[in-house]
């Protein structure tokens, strides 16, 4: 992946050199024609050399200012994508703990653990998760394209499952707390995922 | 509970709640990690008396406080409110 960027960074770079050096190359050789008639006053009448001065810098001055804008566009353009490319990547993180988060949970839901050390295993890794998606959502990149509805979706399945978690430990002083259904769950996961999955461009 | 217990006794009496002057505010600089578990032991507590999220949160002010904290907070709120009307 890294490599692949580096790639379109040097496409681009070379790119945006082409474009400045045709500029160049075209104001100069455009000058360099313009001197050139004067010199030889052969082609044109003297009334018309001011014209082709003028035009021939002109041309010249296009040719720069293509370039510029080009390279403008361009810049824009890379830093966009780069923005998108940033955006995916942690959307795609979010995406995937969703989906470790779900067989997990569901193995809590199910009481699908023989041990205590792996109940305490599942449920280490489940407050890990919901750190790391808390933390995922309140970056910079991710906390201006959610919504508060699609984060509020995030947060409800969290909601859920911590105090699902919770009761399964049997260590309960919340005040009013209650079980998950399977069926909540899936809910749960399938909104979640579908306002992570919406943000994927 | 004991963070309940050692700062919001106030809020205990309904006396507090019906008088519009008070108002407790809350700072959240610093703080680095809301669990969902927390904000319902210290906000959904609240709406044992059928209170209603926007009410609490009218007198319970929250300052500093980032929107993915302030969501989490929220979603406590409303899950021990629809719970409280079950």
């Amino acid at each position: 992946m890294a490599t692949g960027e580096a790639r379109n960074k040097l496409i681009s770079g070379l790119l945006v050199l082409a474009a400045v050096a045709v500029g160049s190359f075209s104001g100069a050789m455009m000058g360099f024609f313009g001197a050139y008639q004067e010199s030889r006053s052969v082609f044109c009448s003297e009334s018309l050399q001011p014209f082709y001065y003028i035009a021939t810098l002109s041309l010249g001055f296009l040719g720069l200012l293509a370039g510029g804008i080009y390279f403008a566009l361009r810049i824009n353009f890379d830093r966009e994508s780069s923005a998108r490319d940033r955006r995916n990547k942690r959307v795609e993180v979010l995406i995937m703990t969703l989906q470790d988060v779900e067989k997990y949970s569901f193995q809590l839901l199910l009481k699908s653990y023989s041990t205590s050390a792996e109940h305490e295993s599942i449920a280490c890794y489940l407050q890990g998760a919901f750190d790391q998606i808390s933390t995922l959502l309140e970056s910079d990149t991710l906390l201006s394209c959610f919504d508060s509805s699609d984060r509020e979706s995030v947060l409800a399945l969290i909601s859920a499952m911590d105090a699902e978690f919770l009761q399964s430990r049997s260590i309960i002083h919340q005040e009013q707390v209650s079980s998950v259904s399977r069926s909540d769950l899936a809910d749960l996961l399938r909104r979640a995922r579908g306002s992570c999955i919406s943000k994927l461009a | 509970m004991e963070f309940r217990e050692q700062f919001l006794q106030d809020l205990e009496s309904s006396e507090w709640w019906s008088d519009p002057k008070k108002t407790l505010v809350l700072d959240f600089a610093g703080v680095t990690r809301l669990g969902p578990s927390w904000a319902n032991e210290v906000f959904a507590y609240y709406t044992k008396d059928n209170r209603k999220p926007d009410e609490i949160l009218q007198k319970i002010q929250l300052k500093n406080i980032s929107p993915v904290k302030l969501e989490t907070i929220q979603v406590e709120l409303k899950n021990g409110y629809r719970r409280g009307k079950e």
